[in-house]
């Protein structure tokens, strides 16, 4: 009985195997040489975030629009898978191979030395010295700017003069963030003071609503979370208390309806869109880092669709934000204060 | 944050840990280490929200989330008591599953991706009790959690008494200690191995529905380590349910103390090492007490012998 069982199992994985095989044989295409083929290799499941739906969406879209551009997105969800899977796309005869995030950048600078005629984009790399591989560009978004809008919106909006900060983690991305925010505050100057916190996690609900929850009773009536699914906690906690919460990425008016004053908001298709279109157009710019922004379409500020901030206060955060896209603003990427 | 405050989180915090905890126990007293720990709360926690969300009664999803991960246990216990799979590799492909299917169901069940939220008539209702308010500062601490966060704390003390003083108690620590001298004994192994694994799911998907409808929402990869905490509680409490309670306590009061000194300068770096640090404390203290002890209880029988031999 025992030994049947295994049998069983064995022989259904061994057709799983196989089947996988076989769909994994069905999606080469033939090659036309006009065509650029295009990897995009996501260090997260796709299905994980808002961001990277939003981002596959797009780039689907891009495909459908233009005939010659064939794009394939893949995960690679460990550290063991990085380089592999890279190297994959590259015998695969992938053109344009992009890659996510400072995780992946040892495994995109190992395959790169050894296909020098792939050209790398590296997504969000943080990579220092870049100059160094004339086959990967770096580009990443520019986080101060809708930061520093957002902190203007919260300065603007508090009652109290004391704003919130909840960050996920004490590092350079949130710390950018936290850098333009705390630079939109002091832009507004109007004595507002903001206090900062990290929950160190980025999807923990709970514990980032007992950080927002600390902040409200120590004064806080604005809590800027940048902290992914840990701050639908902190978003969560705003609404319950009738306070407010300036959201990062995306939109937050599922967990807060009432309490959202508007979202500093990305939109990463948007800037791979941009990096892919210059690079089939001659214009890969390998061995530099490139940034997107405001101006570039990749971020912008938005109002939640409700009645909190009222007309005159949204019309001159606007203004903000055609000042800095205008590049009439400053903004450096060091925080005041943690 | 006053220090009231800090305790009554910090039994909130406590709450799940301890439910899953328990759990984690009764499967090393009957000899089987579940790592999965982590994967049935997050099953749990993902499967209550999908309760509330298609009933409408949190209560419902209480059930739901324990139905789920209980049949999720009984898979695993089958492969490993019938198809004697090693219990960690199996536990690994468990939490991955886990993690994947909740992320993955998101999509189809609710249209998104990410988290869902549901409505707050959905939330946990917690319970406040009147009578509590009179003791001073205990009532405080102790008033307002969820219902499950009570039986979580009632239930190392029913553990212990289950454990300790019944006829199934006793037959779980026979096949712990040695189960060929159990089979011997005439204890039904299998039988005793499956209810502990089941009763293992089931606070496990108790404790993934009190962290999950606690904040009405699901996120993925919302357990966020919990359940490896849970194992560490009752590792460093060799498995004894009192000391768990406490280990469990202490874990708890180290993540709210975490949550207050945050925002007053203390670096995030030092903050997040806190939990950790105390639990190294914890597992240390004990035996440097016990070794201090010794060595006094020597010296002190050397020297009355010493003495003792003089007078003679």
């Amino acid at each position: 009985m025992k030994r049947k069982l295994k049998k069983t199992l064995a022989m259904m994985l061994a057709f799983v195997l196989l089947a996988s095989a076989v769909s994994g044989c069905g999606s080469k295409s033939g090659g036309e040489s006009e065509k650029h083929r295009i990897a995009f290799v996501s260090y997260q499941a796709f299905d994980s975030s808002e961001w990277l739906q939003n981002l596959t969406k797009g780039l689907k879209q891009y495909e459908e629009e233009n005939e010659n551009v064939e794009i394939k997105c893949i995960e690679a969800l460990a550290v063991d898978q990085y380089e592999t899977k890279v190297r994959a796309c590259c015998e695969e005869g992938f053109d344009i191979i992009i890659t996510t995030y400072s995780d992946m950048a040892d495994a995109t600078i190992a395959a790169a030395a050894d296909y020098p005629d792939i050209k790398f984009g590296i997504l969000q790399g943080e990579m220092e010295n870049i100059a160094d591989y004339s086959n990967i560009a770096d580009f990443h978004l520019n986080r101060t700017e809708t930061a520093f809008i957002q902190g203007c919106a919260a300065a603007l909006m508090t009652k109290t003069g004391k704003v919130g900060f909840v960050g996920g983690s004490d590092s350079g991305g949130i710390n950018e963030i936290l850098a333009g925010y705390q630079q939109g505050i002091a832009y507004i100057d109007n004595g507002t003071e903001d206090v900062v916190t990290y929950c160190n996690s980025f999807t923990d609900p709970t514990i980032g609503k007992e950080y927002a929850l600390q902040l409200i009773a120590g004064g806080c009536d604005v809590i800027f979370g940048a902290a992914g699914g840990s701050g639908t906690g902190c978003a969560q906690a705003a609404e319950e208390q009738g306070v407010m919460y300036a959201a990062c990425d995306v939109h937050y008016t599922d967990a807060a309806p009432n309490a959202e004053i508007g979202s500093a908001m990305n939109y990463f298709e948007n800037m791979v869109i941009a990096f892919i279109d210059d690079t089939i157009h001659d214009n890969y710019q390998g061995g530099t880092s490139r940034e997107y922004g405001i101006a570039q379409g990749a971020a912008g500020y938005e109002f939640a669709d409700n009645d909190l901030a009222p007309q005159d206060i949204q019309d001159q955060v606007m203004a903000v934000s055609e000042k800095i896209a205008a590049g009439e603003i400053e903004i450096a990427s060091e925080p005041l204060h943690k | 944050m006053d220090i009231v405050t800090i305790l009554t989180v910090a039994v909130r915090h406590a709450g799940p840990v301890l439910l899953v905890a328990m759990g984690g126990l009764l499967a090393s007293r009957v000899n089987i280490f579940n790592l999965a720990l982590e994967g049935f709360m997050l099953i749990g926690a993902f499967s209550s929200i999908v309760g509330a969300f298609y009933t409408g009664n949190v209560w419902l999803g209480v059930l739901f989330g324990v139905l789920a991960s209980t049949l999720m246990i009984i898979i695993y216990a089958v492969f490993i008591i019938e198809l004697e799979v090693q219990p960690v590799v199996c536990a690994i492909s468990i939490i991955t599953l886990a993690s994947g299917l909740t992320r993955y169901l998101l999509n189809p069940v609710f249209g998104v991706s990410g988290r869902y939220v549901l409505s707050s008539e959905l939330a946990m209702p917690v319970v406040h009790m009147n009578w509590l308010e009179a003791i001073p500062v205990a009532g405080q601490i102790l008033n307002n959690h969820s219902l499950l966060v009570y039986f979580a704390l009632v239930l190392p003390f029913v553990l212990a008494f289950v454990i300790n003083k019944t006829k199934y108690g006793l037959d779980i620590r026979a096949v712990g200690m040695n189960e060929e001298a159990a089979v011997s004994a005439g204890i039904h192994v299998r039988k005793v191995k499956y209810s502990a694994l089941m009763i293992n799911g089931i606070l496990c998907g108790l404790g993934g529905a009190e962290l999950a409808l606690s904040v009405y929402m699901f996120n993925v990869g919302m357990t966020n380590g919990r359940g490896y905490t849970a194992l560490a509680a009752i590792t460093l409490a060799g498995c004894n349910p009192l000391l768990s309670l406490i280990t469990c306590l202490l874990f708890g009061f180290a993540e709210s103390l975490v949550v207050s000194l945050s925002g007053v300068g203390f670096s995030s770096y030092l903050l997040g090492m806190l939990p950790y640090a105390l639990a190294l404390v914890a597992a240390v203290a004990p035996q440097v007490a016990r070794r201090c002890i010794h060595f006094i209880k020597r010296k002190k029988s050397e020297t009355e012998m010493i003495s003792e031999y003089y007078r003679n």
